[in-house]
């Protein structure tokens, strides 16, 4: 039998057998990691289906990107006559939702913006959103609604905020709905 | 002290399959981080230090740890070189711990890390063994 001592511990030829097995099927799901390394839901509507056609995400490739051409001229979401999407209420995303507008954040919903600040700016019928990431300047999202929507943040697990900062931005978004509770954007 | 010495005397039970069930658990952890870390490798970018979260060394970066975690858990689990495993898998918690609390300060997170480095500790310190893949 053929047997070796690591570090006071005998490994025979099946333990490091079922460890090298383990060794290159994690190297393999690395290498998988690497090309599809997930995608952060900031910035897109955390795969909530709408009625107005398919959400705007603005991630690629995991990597959460400011949206210029929405933070530098912002108009009003085309809001198309169709079906509405389903009720916020109604998704799985509901438990984890925190209103941002109308009216102002609270304590829970500070808590879940931890790593994110966002401004919201009242012009007309309309409002201008906008959510940075705490110490940028650049808009991870940036977008007008119809005054009369409402804005929610989606924060799934709050054990990744400590204090102000977000270890994980996989889990966090921004859902928009109508007046009704109906999911926009 | 084994399980079948340790008879019907449950203090006895206990402390005969303690450091079992400790290394078990500390394995299924680094298992269940590890995997994670290697399927949702963008979750957890913003852990890394000092690198922008947004780059690829990041990304390398947790991908690497999450293969490591993977291989220890593994080896805990099984029990195969479980010390040396215990060992390394203490070294990058207390990593981890140091480097969330010079990056974020002592927070809720760094708290639970450094009560899973203990029990790395305890384990690479245990030399009671069962329920391991001899051979």
């Amino acid at each position: 039998m053929c047997q070796v001592r690591i570090a006071g511990d005998t490994v025979g030829r099946r333990g490091g057998l079922a460890v090298s097995v383990a060794a290159v099927a994690a190297a393999l799901l690395a290498v998988h990691g690497y090309s599809n390394p997930g995608s952060l839901v900031v910035g897109g509507s955390g795969g909530i289906s709408t009625g107005h056609g398919s959400p705007s995400a603005n991630t690629s490739g995991g990597t959460p990107k400011a949206s210029p051409s929405a933070a530098a001229s912002p108009s009003a979401t085309p809001r198309a006559s169709g079906t509405p999407g389903p009720l916020l209420s109604s998704t799985p995303y509901a438990s984890y939702t925190y209103q941002l507008y109308p009216g102002s954040p609270s304590p829970s919903t500070r808590q879940a913006l931890a790593g994110f600040t966002y401004t919201t700016r009242l012009s007309g019928s309309s409002v201008e959103f906008t959510l940075y990431a705490s110490g940028s300047t650049q808009s991870v999202r940036s977008n007008t609604y119809p005054a009369t929507d409402r804005v929610y943040f989606i924060e799934a697990n709050l054990g990744d905020d400590s204090g102000d900062t977000e270890y994980s931005f996989g889990d966090d978004g921004v859902v928009v709905t109508d007046a009704s509770g109906h999911v926009v954007q | 002290m084994d399980a079948r010495a340790a008879g019907a005397n449950p203090v006895e039970t206990v402390r005969a399959w303690a450091p079992t069930a400790a290394r078990v658990s500390l394995g299924l952890v680094l298992l269940w981080f590890g995997m994670h870390e290697l399927f949702q490798p963008s979750q957890w970018t913003g852990y890394v230090p000092i690198i922008s979260q947004t780059s690829h060394l990041a990304l390398a970066m947790v991908l690497l740890h999450g293969w490591l975690l993977s291989v220890l858990g593994v080896a805990l689990v099984l029990g195969v070189a479980a010390r040396l495993a215990a060992g390394v898998s203490a070294l990058l918690l207390l990593e981890i711990v140091l480097s969330l609390s010079f990056t974020g300060g002592v927070s809720d997170i760094v708290a639970r890390d450094l009560g899973v480095f203990g029990l790395a500790v305890a384990v690479f310190a245990s030399d009671r063994e069962m329920w391991v893949l001899r051979g």
